[in-house]
């Protein structure tokens, strides 16, 4: 298990408080990208904030409980909105070029991202 | 032992609020159960600990929401699911009607007891057995005002056009976080409104300025046309007493003495970038929406973007 690496990845970032910076700049990065902008129309912004919050606390390697099956039930209706592996890509993507910004080192951000990627089975659908 | 809903939950040894009401079967939502996604609020009227409410809306730690993931169960004594909250409800009467516009009418109302309240924020009007919901816009000697536009047909307009003074209301609420919160007298803030959306933004205006708010403050109000332009010269005056206030009347249709156009866009062409901003917002659902999504694309943050859609009915 990951445990000990995890944890340090989430206090190298700066914990919680990194995700509460980072946060406002990913999602406004997201909504600003064509790629994957439609897949957030609509939606109660507030709410969605909350939910970008608890991805990047669990993409930093901090606390969370999310299981597969939540990630699955959380995304099935974007699949069948068309999402596929080239729009977990951008979101990837723009998860790196926000920490880029925040001056975040390369080689922590190969980590969050490598966080992130351990999703993309169930959020596609496929576990 | 946890009391919801006068049903009494029995509590295991280090086990959360969380926990305690999935193990009784009692529905309650939840997703990451480490205090982020704030799914799993409930409400309590006892103190929750500091952490179970971290991240919250102000509105909301002040009325008792909190992570029931992020709270041990022995920590509280009772709690009540989210969408079960019940608001105090005050008897008042009508003073007096001010005409402000063709279709736009003040209301005084007097309520029986003080209620505590924010400008800005909103409150259920109920009168013979019809009830919106209409944001306190003014204060005056105890009497609260609202900014009323009576529609065709409107139900409650239909009411109101023929209320007395005197008439008896009740007030319940009040609701929203829709209230002048800035976080310094410095901070720069733009208030957006359409129609009688201008309610709440003269309430938030009016406390700023009685503050002494020094950042600068820009109001664009939005109507279809002159007839829903109301309280200029109030606004007018207020702009020529504090050089920090801009006040931009617009108008859907070409008018000489306003900006034609939206405020959305108007707001934004004249202050592309928004970051450090707050920004209230308040009108039709479609036009608040719009305008929140790009003052949060223009670089102002979601903590500092306070909407309040209302639909006329």
């Amino acid at each position: 298990m990951l445990e000990t690496q995890s944890e340090s990845l989430f206090a190298k970032l700066g914990g919680s408080a990194a995700v509460d910076a980072a946060v406002d700049k990913f999602y406004r990065r997201v909504l600003a990208d064509d790629r994957v902008n439609r897949f957030f129309e609509g939606v109660d912004m507030d709410k969605q904030a909350t939910k970008q919050k608890a991805f990047l606390t669990m993409a930093f390697g901090g606390p969370n409980n999310y299981t597969g099956l939540d990630m699955k039930k959380g995304h099935e209706h974007l699949l069948k909105m068309g999402m596929d592996d080239t729009h977990f890509d951008a979101i990837v993507e723009n998860l790196g070029a926000t920490l880029k910004d925040m001056g975040v080192a390369d080689e922590l951000i190969a980590q969050v991202a490598a966080t992130a990627e351990t999703t993309r089975e169930a959020v596609m659908g496929r576990i | 032992m946890l009391l919801l809903a006068g049903e009494t939950l029995d509590v295991l040894p280090g086990e959360t609020v969380l926990d305690c009401l999935v193990r009784h079967q009692v529905e309650v939502k939840s997703g990451c159960k480490a205090g982020a996604c704030q799914s799993c609020l409930v409400r309590t009227n006892n103190v929750p600990p500091a952490k179970s409410q971290k991240g919250l809306r102000q509105d909301l730690i002040d009325r008792g929401y909190f992570m029931s993931c992020q709270c041990s169960a022995d920590e509280l004594a009772e709690i009540e699911l989210a969408d079960t909250e019940v608001f105090p409800s005050y008897e008042a009467n009508l003073i007096q009607v001010d005409q402000l516009a063709p279709n736009i009418f003040r209301y005084w109302l007097s309520p029986e007891s003080p209620i505590p309240f924010r400008l800005g924020q909103f409150v259920k009007l109920k009168y013979h057995a019809v009830e919106r919901c209409y944001s306190i816009a003014e204060e005056r000697d105890g009497m609260l005002g609202f900014h009323v536009r009576l529609i065709e047909d409107g139900a409650m307009s239909l009411l109101l056009r023929h209320a007395k003074q005197g008439g008896s209301f009740t007030i319940t609420g009040p609701l929203g976080n829709c209230s002048y919160q800035a976080k310094s007298k410095e901070q720069p803030l733009l208030l957006v409104g359409s129609s009688t959306g201008l309610a709440p933004l003269y309430g938030i205006l009016k406390d700023a300025l009685c503050a002494g708010h020094s950042g600068p403050i820009a109001l664009y109000h939005g109507a279809a046309d002159a007839t829903g332009i109301y309280l200029q010269s109030e606004l007018l005056q207020l702009a020529d007493n504090h050089p920090n206030f801009s006040y931009v009347p617009c108008t859907d249709v070409e008018q000489d003495e306003f900006r034609t156009g939206s405020p959305v866009t108007i707001s934004l062409s004249d202050l592309p970038d928004l970051t450090g901003y707050q920004v209230y917002i308040c009108g039709n659902p479609a036009m608040s929406r719009a305008m929140q999504k790009k003052a949060f694309l223009a670089g102002a943050n979601l903590a500092d973007l306070f909407m309040d859609p209302f639909e006329a009915q």
